[in-house]
């Protein structure tokens, strides 16, 4: 059963050209994926069309069976909820703290502190960040936040985890790890797509590889 | 999930301390806040508050000195007794009078006597001779018991039958023009008072624009994470009605530290507004309930405007 699928989708901004035409393509549910190209290929469009960031200019995108084009937006964030995304610049926000970042899906949810801390401090200590849990991005390193990223991403259990360039800022050894972390998520059940152009990534983790090259895309194993 | 993923970079590993005795601070506010649009908006908002505090005062102080000027004019008529040729002013005076006593619902007659009606002339005539050779009427002041009042019409015809030289004076004319004056004054004051709630509201919109506009990253993040419009409203509302509480209350104690100082040093407007200051308890205590809705209404109007301006941008933004 497919848990996202593209047909003919095209992406243009503004009156500009097509960054993107033509795209048809299937995410299994529960697969792992790596979806690659040359920097800008337009990965990152892509990708922020899978988190509803973007809607396309043409085409039909369905998530978890829906044709997202049909839905109402007050429907958008249960969608959203469902997804969890590691961005590139990480994205943190500077006035929470890691902890506060990280619990911030629950607390969306309507969550009480007193039900998710536990949690929380145990995703951190998986992601090797309970010593940070009181100190804001600004002070973290750049490994530090992407750990803090991801963990955001993942506290919510999503259907679907989407990591755009995860490991971009950090050394290969945290990116293994990382690595290890995604797949083993991915073992828990939830699939996982992550945008990279780090072709040592891609050459060690023997999984199908999306490959974006003039706008369209196509499968390599 | 029990695999610790990394332990070794940290150059700011020492900045907390660690351990499960750590005390975790959660609660912080999701949407930080934009500290200067709501300055601008409190100074603003409070500026119009004390302004609609002086609206307010105004035409309360105006309603109470019509109300009692009014009640003043309604509760006395004066009879005249014309000082025409061939009118035996003194016989007509007496009978006048004696027709008032004697009609139900007058609480008393008085005639006026002829040095106090040349005090009353003397701004006008002058000291002089001249009032001796003027043929001054003959007033009669006479009190209405209003509880129950008689009929000023009947007495009027009753006048004219057995005293033609009297006339009754109601001053309804000038009741009539008091009540005219006092009615302008009112929707004035109702429209400058919709006009400050106009601009007030238009501040708010653009208020929460700019604060909207300056969280913009942090709003994406939480609609990426799959916030409703709902929980970003809330976030951001409770300060808008919070600014809005605070520029009431900050206008409204303006105003009324005006109206203290207009009430000190300025002995016209000291008996009115003495009365509207110092009667908390009497009549007056209307006034104060209006200054208090000032604040209330900033904060209805913060609520509202920032409601549906959020729910717009939002829209317009995601």
């Amino acid at each position: 059963m497919s848990i996202v699928r593209f047909e003919n989708v095209g992406l243009r901004y503004g009156t500009g050209p097509e960054v993107l035409r033509d795209l048809n393509l299937t995410l299994e549910t529960g697969s792992f994926s790596f979806l690659t190209g040359a920097s800008g290929a337009g990965k990152t469009s892509l990708m922020r069309m899978l988190f509803l960031a973007l809607k396309p200019t043409r085409g039909m995108i369905s998530l978890f069976g829906e044709n997202i084009g049909a839905l109402p937006r007050s429907r958008l964030p249960d969608m959203r909820r469902r997804i969890g995304v590691v961005f590139q610049e990480f994205r943190l926000l500077d006035h929470l703290t890691t902890f506060e970042n990280v619990a911030l899906p629950l607390r969306i949810r309507g969550g009480k502190l007193a039900d998710y801390q536990d949690n929380v401090m145990e995703l951190l200590d998986w992601v090797g960040l309970d010593h940070h849990a009181n100190s804001y991005p600004p002070v973290l390193s750049g490994g530090e936040k992407q750990r803090a990223a991801i963990a955001r991403a993942v506290i919510s259990s999503p259907e679907l985890l989407l990591a755009d360039e995860p490991t971009g800022n950090v050394d290969p050894a945290l990116a293994l790890r990382l690595m290890k972390l995604f797949r083993q998520l991915n073992q828990f059940g939830t699939t996982v797509l992550i945008a990279t152009h780090d072709t040592h990534l891609l050459e060690t983790f023997d999984v199908p590889v999306l490959k974006l090259k003039d706008g369209r895309t196509e499968w390599q194993t | 999930m029990t695999e610790p993923v990394a332990n070794a970079d940290s150059a700011t590993a020492a900045v907390m301390p660690s351990g499960p005795q750590k005390v975790i601070r959660g609660k912080a506010k999701v949407i930080p806040e934009a500290t200067a649009p709501h300055m601008t908006l409190m100074t603003a908002m409070a500026a119009m508050c004390y302004l609609a505090v002086l609206a307010i005062g105004a035409l309360m102080m105006t309603a109470a000195a019509v109300d009692k000027w009014t009640s003043q004019v309604a509760s006395e008529v004066t009879v005249q007794i014309s000082a025409a040729d061939g009118v035996d002013v003194e016989g007509d005076t007496v009978k006048a009078a004696r027709i008032l006593r004697d009609t139900p619902g007058i609480a008393a007659v008085s005639v006026v006597s002829r040095e106090d009606a040349r005090e009353l002339l003397e701004p006008w005539l002058g000291a002089g001779a001249v009032l001796d050779d003027l043929p001054i009427p003959q007033l009669i002041n006479v009190s209405l018991d209003n509880t129950s009042p008689p009929d000023l019409e009947a007495l009027r015809a009753q006048l004219a039958a057995e005293v033609p030289s009297a006339t009754l004076d109601t001053h309804r004319r000038w009741q009539a023009e008091l009540l005219s004056m006092a009615g302008t004054l009112t929707w004035l004051a109702i429209a400058v008072l919709t006009l400050i709630a106009a601009a007030a509201a238009v501040l708010v919109v653009y208020a929460t624009r700019a604060a909207m506009e300056a969280n913009r990253e942090v709003l994406e993040v939480l609609y990426l994470a799959g916030a409703r419009d709902g929980f970003i409203s809330r976030e951001v509302l409770w300060r808008f009605c919070l600014t809005g509480l605070k520029a009431g209350l900050i206008g409204a104690l303006l105003g009324f530290v005006t109206f203290v100082v207009l009430g000190f040093g300025s002995g016209r407007l000291a008996g009115p507004v003495k009365a509207f200051l110092y009667d908390p308890l009497g009549d007056s205590s209307i006034n104060y309930a209006a200054f208090l809705a000032v604040p209330l209404v900033a904060t209805l109007i913060s609520l509202v405007t920032a409601r549906i301006s959020i729910s717009r941008v939002l829209k317009a933004m995601f």
